[in-house]
């Protein structure tokens, strides 16, 4: 017990006398804890595979950027139903609709077949 | 108390036979899917490793964009036009139950495409991250399993299309009764 009170009184007297040099590992331990948690989020919460910023993403990024000019309000969900509104609705679909059902077989799994890869 | 104890030693004995094989099965199913790769197939892939991971790498970047792509159009298309549309429907007392049950099943299958391409993703790292000349066999392994995560995906994205569809489809319905009932009611 009195070794222990001869330590933590020996300890505490060293971070008095180095009250500058304690801070600033102090604040470097706390900084690499905060950026581990962020890392970890960043990797758990699926960021990391939508976030084209990494590097080796050049083209994917410079495409999405051209493709995100245009703005799309979209439909507003206050007001009355009449057939201008339906109309107005109609169309912002079909333009939306179209664009998603264009034929392009996304995802499709031929690409990673033993033909494509030529290693039947 | 001896029977009753020697029970017990039965019933793990029967446990640890048991565990064992049911290591010895899976190890057998992992052997056999190991053993789909011939000879040929690893000389194969050792000669086309450079290409292939080439080729790979840049599906990887494609990919990237095209799930950014897509998710922002399904994003969009649920956000912006489904879900404020059947709030308005709502609010004018008017019956989009349909509609409501389209766009809940379209969340739904959007949650499964988010969650899904990250398992793919992660599949295609690992993929990468094997070096096929000097490992084959593990870099067919996990080209398996990836283009697995890759089917499972193009069927979610696939659903998903078909709910667009379908909510196209109610709605045009929708639009014809509404317009049908407005001129009888002017009729009226």
């Amino acid at each position: 017990m009195e070794l222990n009170d001869t330590q933590e009184t020996t300890a505490v007297r060293v971070v008095k006398r180095h009250q500058f040099v304690s801070a600033i590992i102090a604040a470097i331990v706390i900084a690499l804890f905060l950026v581990y948690v962020a890392l970890s989020l960043y990797q758990s919460s699926g960021t990391l595979q939508l976030d084209l910023s990494r590097p080796g993403y050049d083209s994917a990024r410079k495409e999405a950027v051209s493709k995100n000019d245009e703005v799309f309000e979209g439909f507003s969900s206050e007001g009355g139903i009449d057939s201008a509104a339906l109309k107005e609705f109609d169309e912002l679909y079909r333009q939306k609709a179209a664009e998603a059902l264009i034929d392009i077989d996304a995802f499709s799994g031929d690409v990673l077949s033993d033909k494509a890869l030529s290693i039947e | 108390m001896w029977l009753h104890t020697k029970g017990v030693k039965l019933k793990l004995l029967v446990a640890v036979i048991a565990s064992f094989g049911f290591v010895l099965i899976a190890g057998n199913l992992q052997t056999n899917a190991a053993a789909d790769i011939t000879q040929e197939k690893i000389t194969k892939i050792r000669g086309r490793c450079t290409e292939n991971l080439a080729a790979l790498n840049r599906l990887h970047q494609t990919d990237a964009f095209l799930r950014n792509d897509r998710g922002n159009l399904y994003r969009t298309i649920s956000d912006r036009l489904m879900v404020p549309l059947n709030r308005r429907l709502a609010a004018n007392r008017l019956d989009g139950g349909q509609l409501v049950n389209i766009t809940a099943d379209f969340n739904r299958e959007y949650d499964k495409f988010y969650s899904t391409y990250i398992d793919y993703d992660n599949a295609m790292s690992d993929l990468l991250k094997i070096d096929c000349s000097k490992q084959p066999v593990a870099f067919y392994t996990a080209l398996l399993e990836t283009r697995e995560k890759r089917t499972e995906l193009s069927k979610i994205n696939l659903k998903l299309k078909e709910l667009i569809r379908q909510y196209g489809i109610k709605f045009v319905d929708f639009k014809t009764n509404f317009e049908k009932d407005e001129a009888t009611s002017d009729g009226a």
